[in-house]
């Protein structure tokens, strides 16, 4: 930047027929991601868009005659819906457990305690492993005969505790929320754990020559440093939860029996928002109807997004 | 009192660095303090050892299950720890040609293998590439307009466009996409906001005066971006490669939505769904999972060390 002037101009002067052929090469690379934006984010957008104010006869756009507001009417007076948006509210809200349990099990693992690496290393397998063959595996566990969590239910607390998860619709949510709280904190222990190394540890020994005691001295200094870790995780955490998708619907399709007519679980208590959407748009192709409910996720998912992008600037800049 | 706690608890520290004979007091409250520190470890490994435990759990559930013989399964009103006589009959559907799709796709597990591994390697690879140019044009070369085309960049990232899966049915209609790869493929070979604002950040790293030296000598942009860029700053592709490869291998509802009308265009993740339906056998649900989940730990297990860095350097940075 700070060139002697001379130089500089030699150096433009080398430079000067090249230049054009750098620039074209950098507009070339710059618009190719925003290209692919416009053609596979913008024009669906505008289409589900237009397609709100619209009735559609399958998924064929010629077929789009303006209704009146007619598709708002009909889903926003739809209780499936507002039930599912406490559904999946219920379902993101289970963040806050698996963040507890990555605070929890990183402070453990700061404390440099033998075998750190191996647990490391197992804590982050539930986090790869795909939802398909998670979803699976706790259904086999939560089987009401053979399942390992009855089995190990009843043994502690008699056959009364024999629970049914398939159908008892507040053991249904349970086991949902059971099954991707197993999933979700190997993310955030890893985060957690280079937050916790970045803690000067020249803070601690003063601390100590000052004879803080232990709690005082996670309240003073470990969790302010962590402190923009927590936000972020939580945050992404009911971000990524208000789409939950994947787990609901394989236990809805295989753990209950009526999957077939789009119903979520005993009483639809497992329609998380997404499925609704997905039920709309693939069981009843209404595309008009999953458009209302899918832009009504988008604006409640983009004002959580923007909270979170002023709030992250402003604590990294304090 | 305080004060005066504090007064002692300091002398003492001084005392521990300083060599003094220690009094009789002195010796048994420091060796109180290391059995308390011992007893403080143990507790800290056993809660470490016991959320290990249950994180591993479901894999033991999963093979132990997909051992029993269906008859010993359904008998039993309580989970088999281990099964009277062990079975492999539930791999033979996947591992070999002995299935109801076998005509259609041979032996499943190895065509769902190939197909999630083709089609995640191919977006995978080719929208890391892009990503990469246009972050080096970002970072490295000036052009008109890069302020206004970055922040347009940017502000992408904040586009929840995972809501709008099911409306983008029309769009992938209308273009004549679905039952077909396209859908899956050609939106994710455009490269990602994300991606290309974290390799930008890293690439500032990369220093000016060797790209100039490079120019001087007569390269274009594109060779120095292949010769110079994407060798100094590797680690951060392959941070982002093992987020998009993972991402890809586990996913579940595009293929769900364009692929599972055709076994042929069966993933990973269909084949195990779509079998299940067939084979409604736990046995044979836990052997595909056991089968699915393997390569991916494998690969996880080998390369851990790139995982865990990868995450927790890709992931502070949103």
């Amino acid at each position: 930047m700070e060139r002697v002037a001379a130089g500089r101009i030699s150096l433009d002067l080398h430079k000067k027929k090249k230049l054009s052929g750098e620039k074209i090469f950098a507009y070339v690379c710059v618009c190719i991601p925003i290209i692919g934006f416009i053609l596979f984010s913008l024009v669906p957008l505008a289409i589900s868009f237009i397609s709100m104010f619209t009735t559609m006869e399958y998924y064929d756009l010629s077929t789009m005659t303006w209704n009146k507001f007619e598709t708002f009417k009909v889903v926003f007076s739809d209780k499936d819906l507002y039930k599912s948006l406490l559904v999946t509210v219920m379902l993101a809200s289970s963040q806050f457990i698996s963040l507890t349990i990555a605070l929890f099990i990183s402070f453990l693992l700061s404390k440099k305690p033998k075998g750190r690496k191996i647990f490391q290393i197992i804590y982050f397998i539930p986090y790869i492993c795909s939802s398909v063959a998670t979803a699976y595996m706790w259904m086999t566990m939560f089987d009401p005969n053979y399942g390992i969590i009855n089995t190990i239910l009843t043994g502690i607390f008699g056959e009364g505790a024999r629970v049914n998860w398939s159908s008892d619709a507040v053991a249904y949510v349970f086991a949902i929320i059971i099954t991707i709280v197993w999933q979700a904190p190997g993310y955030g222990i890893v985060m957690y754990k280079a937050a916790f190394d970045a803690v000067n540890p020249s803070l601690y020994e003063a601390s100590e020559i000052d004879g803080a005691s232990a709690w005082k001295k996670f309240w003073r200094i470990t969790f302010p440093s962590i402190a923009p870790t927590t936000f972020f995780l939580l945050m992404t955490g009911i971000i990524a939860g208000m789409q939950t998708f994947d787990i609901a619907r394989l236990f809805a399709v295989s753990f209950f029996p009526d999957a077939w007519t789009g119903t979520a679980g005993p009483n639809n208590i497992g329609l998380t928002t997404v499925i609704y959407i997905y039920n709309k748009g693939t069981l009843y192709f209404n595309i008009p109807e999953a458009s209302v409910a899918s832009w009504m996720l988008f604006i409640i998912i983009l004002v959580l997004s923007l909270v979170n992008y002023k709030l992250r600037k402003r604590w990294v800049n304090v | 009192m305080k004060a005066f706690k504090s007064i002692v608890g300091s002398s003492e520290s001084i005392h521990d660095l300083s060599p003094r004979v220690a009094s009789y007091k002195e010796v048994k409250e420091r060796r109180s303090r290391r059995t308390t520190g011992i007893i403080g470890k143990i507790v800290v490994f056993a809660l470490l050892l016991l959320y290990a435990v249950c994180l591993m759990l479901p894999f033991y559930v999963l093979f132990v299950t997909s051992i029993t013989p269906y008859q010993e399964l359904m008998g039993s009103m309580s989970f088999i720890w281990w099964p009277e006589e062990v079975t492999w009959d539930a791999f033979t559907p996947f591992i070999s040609t002995d299935n109801i799709l076998a005509d259609d796709i041979g032996i499943p597990i190895l065509h769902g293998f190939f197909n999630t591994l083709w089609s995640t390697l191919l977006t995978t690879i080719v929208s890391l590439f892009v990503s990469g140019l246009a972050a080096y044009s970002y970072s490295k070369i000036r052009f008109r307009g890069k302020e206004a085309l970055f922040m347009f960049q940017l502000a992408t990232m904040m586009i929840p466009m995972a809501t709008m899966t099911v409306p983008s049915l029309i769009w992938y209609e209308t273009l004549g996409w679905t039952h077909s790869w396209f859908p899956v493929i050609i939106p994710g070979l455009f490269g990602g906001a994300t991606t290309i604002f974290f390799l930008r950040s890293y690439m500032s790293s990369v220093p000016n005066e060797t790209l100039e030296a490079a120019k001087i000598d007569g390269l274009g942009s594109f060779r120095i971006f292949l010769r110079i860029v994407l060798p100094q700053t590797i680690p951060a592709f392959i941070a982002q490669f093992i987020f998009a490869f993972v991402g890809g291998y586990n996913n579940y509802m595009g293929p769900l939505l364009y692929l599972s009308d055709n076994p042929q265009n069966y993933t990973l993740q269909l084949v195990v769904t779509e079998l299940r339906t067939f084979y409604n056998q736990p046995g044979q649900v836990c052997a595909s999972c056991l089968i699915a989940l393997i390569p991916l730990i494998i690969v996880y297990i080998i390369f851990q060390r790139f995982f865990i860095e990868g995450i927790s350097v890709g992931g502070g940075r949103e």
